[in-house]
Order: C-alpha cells, then structure tokens, then sequence
C-alpha cells in the first residue's frame, strides 16, 4: 500500500485502494453530507456524486492532507453547490407555511442548531466536531488559515447554542 | 480522545463547550443511516460512455470541416478536384490569355442576363455541339486549370469557314444568320454527329418542318 506524508498507517491510500476507502468513509461521508444539506435524499445522491468526484480525481490525491481530509473535500463541494442551488426553494419554503417542509417539524435539536448555522460555518463545525479534522486540514478545504478554523468553529457553537436555547421562544414568534 | 472515523486524535483546536458539542453532534449523527446508498463502490458509467459518445459529433464535425475545406480549396487533384471537375464549375480558360492568368470574369464572354442563355454556360454549349476552344477545355480534369492553351497543340475540331462564329453575346440576327436549312442539315461539319442537333453559332437551327 502506498504511503504518502498525510497517510497513517492502515489507511488505504485513495489511487491504490479505493473500494476500502469507500466502505470506510461510506457512513461518515453520508453523515457528513447530511448534516451539511439536512436533507436524507439528496445526500445519498450528493454522497454519491462526491465519491465519484474523488474516484475521478483519485491519481491526483496530495499526500499532504489524509485520505480523510481530502475526501471531505468533495463531500464540502457537491454539498455547497447544493445548497447554493436550493437556497431559492428554501427561502420559499421558510416564508410559506403551506410549502413547508413536513420533515421540518420533526426535526432534532441538532438539526436546529445546525440549520442555524451559515452552510461555511456549517461546513468548519461538522470537519471540526465530526470529522475531528485538524486545524490545518479544515483551513485547506476551506480555504481559509487554521487560526480562522479556531474562531469560526467557536463562532458555531456560539450559534448553535443560541438557536436551542431560543428555539422554544423563536415557534412562539414565528419567523423572523 | 480518539476519533473513530480518521483514527487520529486531534482535539487541540477544540474547548469545553466544543467538546460537548462534539458529543451531542456524533451521538444524533451516528443513527443517520442511508437507505439506498450501495455497500460497495461502483464507478458511474457515465464517465466511461462519455468519451464514446462524445467524440462521434466531433468527429462528425471535423469531417464536415474537411469536406467543405476540399470542395472550396483551389485544388485540382484528388477527390475534390474531381468533384470540382464533375460538377461543370471549372472556370474556364480564355483562348488568349496568358499562362496562369485567371480569365477576366467568367462573365465577361458571356450573354447578358435574357440576351440568349442557351449559350451562357460551357455545357450549354457542348451540348449544342458547337467546335470551339472552349469545348475542348471542358472535361479534361486531369490538365492543371491554369494551363493556358498551347500554342503547338492542333485544334481538336478546326471551324469548317474562316470566319468565326458569332459571340454569344451578340442577339440572333435574321441578317447574321439567315435560315438556310438546306447546306448545313445536309453535311454536318468534323465533329458533329449526325444525330446532333444543328446549330449555327450557340443558337439551334429550326429545322425545316418546325
């Protein structure tokens, strides 16, 4: 198996072994995508639009990030360009109660909290409190400097508290 | 703590609050569970087809490029020149003129528009059966276009009378050419056929029951 600077040992490397890649990242990636697009369907099929991206590009893999932290940059990828293609609809269905979402209703907590995050913030926490990637990985997929990641990632969880804490109080209000 | 997804411990970035997050996140995240996401990898196909697919309209186009390139090119060999020749729009030589000149307008020669346009194109006049120059130009596609007729080469048909005939341009006249049907539809001059129509110049000779 090939090694490279950002692979550790017994993980597969992208060019050599993709199908273990792929049953070892198949949940998280999935998870990942999901809490990113908070949506079941469409993230099956970002998931799989993802690992297709990264087979495509699997000779080009840089050895400087882990297969981990460069598969999640697919997955940031197809699920940004999701969201960026959807925000009309989900405005709609914000301001339009008939439109809704049924599946919004019964949401978790942690679905809240992150569909109050902005889709970069979003993107820094699920790397950070999921993935558990580093500082530097998150900051290279994102293209931003690891002390960014730092402050960010705070900024999230300040964010996310906020919205469950003030969720109780945001249904009484209705939306803003 | 160490992670169970990368196997790598990496919780330097992260505070107390952030660390509780962490938990409340992986604990809900860990129960998605996909529902048509197969096991194991399948590359799409769509990847593997395009190139297939995609190439027979680039193909299709370059050929139509070259095509066109072949027949709009001044070439004179091979398959577009042949084409070229066939198709009668080789432009043709004037008796005169010099080597590699092109003729002064391949309208210069001819009728004005509803002045005679029988005799306004070098088929028409083959047709006609009418000996001159120009005929023996036409069809000779493997001579270069630019040869000018060689001084040295006998005429393949030489004109029966000295005087040449009438340029096509000139509008039939009763006194230039009276209807005489009995010389001409009797003797046809070297190099016509007797089962040819009998002209006189470029313009059909009425034959006597007509």
């Amino acid at each position: 198996m090939l090694k490279g600077v950002g692979l550790s040992e017994g993980e597969p490397h992208p060019a050599a072994d993709f199908e273990l890649l792929y049953e070892r990242f198949r949940l998280p990636m999935y998870r990942f995508v999901r809490g990113m697009v908070l949506d079941a369907e469409a993230a099956e099929e970002l998931t799989r639009r993802a690992f297709d991206r990264a087979y495509a590009a699997r000779a080009r893999f840089a050895e400087n990030l882990s297969p981990a932290a460069w598969l999640y940059g697919f997955g940031v990828q197809v699920s940004m360009s999701h969201l960026r293609r959807g925000r009309l609809g989900r405005l709609l269905r914000r301001w339009h109660p008939a439109t809704r979402d049924p599946d919004e209703e019964g949401r978790s907590g942690v679905e809240v909290a992150l569909e109050a995050l902005t889709p970069s913030l979003r993107a820094v926490a699920l790397l950070g409190l999921y993935a558990h990637l580093s500082s530097e990985e998150i900051g290279s997929i994102l293209g931003i400097s690891a002390e960014s990641v730092g402050s960010r990632l705070h900024a999230a969880t300040e964010v996310m508290t906020t919205a469950l804490s003030g969720g109780r109080q945001a249904e009484v209000t209705g939306p803003r | 703590m160490t992670d169970q997804t990368t196997g790598r411990t990496d919780r330097s970035i992260l505070g107390r609050e952030e660390v509780l997050w962490a938990e409340i996140i992986r604990c809900e995240v860990d129960s998605w569970r996909p529902r048509r996401l197969p096991a194991r990898f399948r590359p799409g196909p769509r990847p593997r087809r395009a190139p297939v697919w995609g190439g027979l309209p680039l193909v299709a186009a370059a050929c139509l490029v070259l095509l066109t390139v072949a027949t709009f090119a001044n070439v004179s060999t091979g398959v577009g020149g042949v084409l070229h020749h066939l198709g009668g729009i080789r432009p043709l030589p004037v008796p005169g003129s010099k080597s590699g000149q092109p003729p002064a307008g391949d309208h210069g020669h001819r009728p004005a528009a509803g002045s005679g346009g029988a005799a306004s194109s070098a088929r028409t006049s083959k047709a006609a059966g009418l000996p001159s120059p120009h005929i023996a130009r036409v069809g000779t596609a493997s001579e270069p276009r630019t040869a000018a007729p060689s001084p040295s080469a006998p005429a393949p048909v030489p004109l029966p009378s000295p005087p040449p005939p009438p340029p096509p341009t000139m509008a039939p006249s009763p006194v230039a050419v009276p209807p005489l049907p009995t010389p001409i539809s009797s003797n046809p001059p070297e190099g016509l056929s007797a089962g040819e129509p009998q002209t006189v110049g470029a313009y059909p000779v009425p034959s006597p029951g007509q």
